[in-house]
């Protein structure tokens, strides 16, 4: 199978993720080899996805996490008990890019924001052992993947990791945020879920990102 | 609701804009709050439908599945919107290597990231 370049563009995505069947792969491997404008994006779609993925993009200013919120949390309330298990802590985990957001954007917010979080990772026990690493705002279970810098790794314990002001990671901690965070974030999403919603708010974003 | 004229426009071929010769781009660049921030303002720049795909997917790490329930778009949306929004982004940060975004990165004396 040979593909050429509009094909490899419509599947990049999908072969960046991992999704495309063998065939296809080996092909587009092939047209990569060849192909140094292909290369191009492949490398370019690569570095989105690595640069954006990682934790500390987190760390956006208050905007789109808000946003986020209220459109899933709009949607929890039609569809009501319906929402699956895990769905239930997206709403949280928006809320946890807002909060993470602020939380280094502002320095003001600083003290609310924590007392916040406090409340919110309630459910976790404060004597379990995760660990931080330097540069990063989250607490992990040891051997998350998402520990960005395990070279500094540091182990203490949640208790520990709280008061120092880092907040659970949504991924390997998703079972205690989505019991510890699920109502409060709901309850937060649904009041606001109104005028605001549907808002595109790109110079809200912009104006902030740029202080 | 997804209106004929959005899938229409999701549906419509997408070229890359540039082919600037990108290599990987340092994890360490994310140390600086500037790149962080210019990252911040090219998602910004996407449209919601794109821009939210996105965060649920590659910030949050989701699955297509996953990303799909809670936005309630079918699978083939979150695929083709995913797509979209990577390879705007891809352009955006390409048109952002040129204006020296990174100019202050200490890659090896000559090697420029692109």
């Amino acid at each position: 199978m040979v593909v050429n370049c509009e094909q490899v563009w419509r599947e990049i995505s999908d072969y960046v993720d991992g999704n495309v069947d063998a065939a296809l792969r080996s092909s587009m491997d092939e047209h990569f080899r060849t192909c140094t404008r292909c290369a191009s994006v492949l490398a370019g779609t690569k570095n989105v996805v690595a640069l954006y993925g990682d934790e500390r993009m987190l760390e956006l200013p208050a905007g789109f996490g808000r946003r986020l919120e209220k459109r899933l949390a709009k949607k929890a309330a039609v569809k009501g008990s319906g929402w699956s298990s895990w769905s239930a802590w997206l709403v949280p985990v928006a809320a946890m890019v807002l909060i993470v957001g602020t939380l280094l954007t502002t320095s003001s917010s600083r003290i609310p924001l924590k007392s916040q979080h406090a409340e919110q990772a309630k459910d976790i026990p404060p004597d379990m052992v995760v660990v931080v690493s330097s540069g990063a705002k989250l607490f992990h279970v040891p051997g998350c993947e998402f520990i960005h810098d395990k070279a500094s790794e540091r182990t203490l314990t949640a208790k520990e990791a709280m008061r120092e002001g880092y907040v659970p990671c949504p991924r390997c901690l998703r079972q205690y945020l989505k019991t510890g965070l699920t109502h409060e974030g709901g309850k937060q999403g649904v009041r606001g879920a109104g005028s605001e919603a549907d808002e595109d708010g790109k110079s809200e974003v912009l104006s902030v990102a740029g202080q | 609701m997804e209106g004929l004229d959005n899938r229409r426009d999701e549906e419509s071929e997408y070229a890359p804009r540039d082919f600037a010769d990108w290599r990987e781009i340092p994890s360490e660049a994310l140390e600086r709050k500037e790149v962080r921030q210019r990252l911040a303002e090219a998602l910004g720049t996407l449209d919601r439908k794109y821009r939210e795909v996105f965060m649920l997917r590659d910030m949050e790490h989701l699955n297509i599945q996953e990303t799909a329930e809670a936005l309630g778009i079918t699978v083939a949306s979150v695929k083709t919107r995913l797509l979209r929004a990577r390879l705007m982004l891809r352009d955006l940060l390409a048109a952002g290597w040129e204006q020296g975004w990174f100019s202050r990165l200490p890659f090896e004396k000559g090697t420029k990231p692109w």
